[in-house]
């Protein structure tokens, strides 16, 4: 290598882009030169002169103009800024990167049922995902997908699980995907345990996950009182006073579970209930059951083990603590956006707007099931707008160029 | 050989269920703890867990896993020797 370092990025404080390219170059191992150039300075002039722009990061090899971080990921992943730098990537500088024409985010029916569609394109696939299955592992069996009067959830996943490995789809699960860079031309997605996978297209089926409340004790005192499962764990509750937080038939359901193994049950909810009026009626009825609607929690309070809960009185402004030992939360399911909800549009639920094609508003990226705004949360839904989604990535890369 | 997995857990646990499906789709031998029909197993959950109230509670040896996750639970089988693959 040069002594002094051929690569200049001109940055400015408090700019993310610029934290991020100068961590790419540091992850490539590829020396670089910072110069500080805020807007108005001396630097920022001659900034301007050298490339016609004044917006930060820029990037120069030499004296050729790069860009910004979208451009250098793009040189990076085709290898033209290992060409402009005038080496060879050895294995320290970069392991030379697959491009994919696929990623996959998520492997739930949406994820798996695109994966099996872009796979048959032969478009080069690559599936990235914390579990195989979703939500579908949280149940026991699903009575309403085509073919199946009633299949056990388990053999469903396995079945979707193997119907994709005969297409020889590369798999990384068991790995959380921590940040993703889907502006430019090509999307960069990185793992929790620090890899970096590109890809041509983008299909965001990241589905959703238990709401939280979001409130002090909530998070310290999971798995000791705090739980998201009521059909799992109601049974360790038995004689115990716990509260069931929700309004919704999955808050009806697991006081209903609840009934006939605690001691009492309070109902709390936001709003009026708005479950199915059967399953209200039943809870009703239970002498063991008292209902506070249009009560807000306030937080989660015990040591090493929930010990009771505080609400707020809507219409009376007033706090009251409820002694329970346990707390199941029931508040519905979000979307898993939160890695794209700067760039992408959502709806008021933080669900990704997609059209009827599942694209996303940004090029080359689609999205599917349960992550969208498309209505109707089911596993027939997500699988059949997978195969959307994939199907419109193909549509994207034969006709790009 | 004395058996090294316990899988503490409710009849209407999913997550139980799969981890006790593969487990045995694995051939590891287990020991299955109802803790919603055996309070003394509850017991025993309580105290080898720091007080978990969740089930699944996994326990390998020493090692003792709240929750169930397959990619976690086959690392340390792995680690332990348990798992050929
Ligand atoms: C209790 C319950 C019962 C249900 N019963 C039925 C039923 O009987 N019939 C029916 O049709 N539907 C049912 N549903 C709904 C159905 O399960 C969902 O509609 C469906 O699973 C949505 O599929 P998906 O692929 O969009 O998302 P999900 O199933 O949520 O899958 C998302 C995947 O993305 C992964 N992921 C998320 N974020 C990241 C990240 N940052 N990095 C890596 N991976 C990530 C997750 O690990 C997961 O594998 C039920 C849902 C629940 C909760």
């Amino acid at each position: 290598m040069s002594s002094f370092p051929k690569v200049t990025i001109y940055t400015v404080k408090g700019c993310p882009f610029c934290d991020n390219v100068k961590a790419l170059f540091k992850e490539k191992g590829i020396e670089f030169h910072e110069v500080d150039a805020p807007p108005q300075s001396d630097q920022w002039f001659d900034l301007v002169k050298k490339t016609g722009s004044g917006a930060l990061p820029q990037i120069l090899v030499g004296d050729e103009v790069v860009g910004g971080y979208l451009d250098v990921i793009f040189y990076e992943a085709s290898g033209i800024l290992y060409q402009k730098l005038g080496i060879i990537p050895s294995e320290d500088h970069r392991k030379v990167e697959t491009l994919y024409d696929v990623i996959i985010l998520g492997a739930g029916p949406a994820g798996l049922s695109a994966a099996i569609y872009s796979a048959r394109k032969v478009l080069k696939t690559l599936v990235i995902s914390g579990n195989i299955g979703g939500q579908v592992t949280w149940t026991y069996d699903i009575d309403n997908y085509l073919g199946f009067s009633q299949v056990n959830a388990q053999d469903l996943i396995r079945k979707f699980k193997e119907h994709v490995e005969k297409y020889g789809v590369e798999t990384i699960i068991g790995q959380e995907v921590i940040s993703a860079d889907i502006t430019g031309r090509i999307k960069r997605v990185t793992t929790s345990d620090g890899r970096s996978f590109y890809g041509k297209t983008l299909i965001i089926a990241t589905g959703g996950q238990h709401k939280r409340l979001n409130i002090p004790g909530e998070k310290e005192l999971l798995g000791r009182g705090v739980s998201y499962c009521s059909t799992c764990d109601a049974p360790l509750f038995a004689e115990a006073e716990v509260a069931v937080i929700g309004g919704g038939n999955s808050a009806l359901e697991a006081v209903i579970d609840l009934i006939p193994i605690a001691k009492h049950v309070y109902l709390i909810s936001l709003t009026e209930l708005t479950g199915d009026p059967l399953l209200q009626n039943r809870v009703k009825q239970a002498k063991s059951v008292d209902i506070f609607v249009r009560h807000k929690p306030l937080a989660i309070i015990g040591k090493q083990e929930v010990e009771a809960i505080e609400i707020l009185s809507l219409d009376e402004n007033k706090t009251k603590t409820l002694t329970v030992e346990g707390v199941f939360v029931e508040i519905g399911i979000m979307p898993n956006s939160s890695l794209f909800v700067d760039v992408l549009a959502t709806n008021e639920k933080g669900e990704i707007i997609v059209d009827e094609m599942c694209r996303t508003g940004v090029t080359g990226v689609f999205a599917c099931g349960d992550v969208t705004s498309v209505p109707y949360k089911q596993v027939v839904v997500a699988a059949g707008e997978g195969a959307k989604a994939a199907l419109s990535a193909y549509n994207y890369l034969i006709n790009r160029k | 050989m004395a058996v090294r997995v316990k899988v503490f857990s409710t009849p209407t646990c999913p997550y139980c269920k799969q981890a006790k499906e593969f487990l045995a789709s694995k051939g590891v031998a287990f020991e299955d703890i109802d803790v919603m029909s055996n309070p003394q197993g509850l017991k025993e959950m309580r105290a080898v867990s720091g007080g978990a109230r969740t089930v699944p509670v996994i326990v390998i040896d020493d090692v003792v896993i709240i929750g169930y996750e397959e990619t976690d639970m086959a690392r340390i089988l792995r680690e332990k020797g348990l798992l050929n693959n």
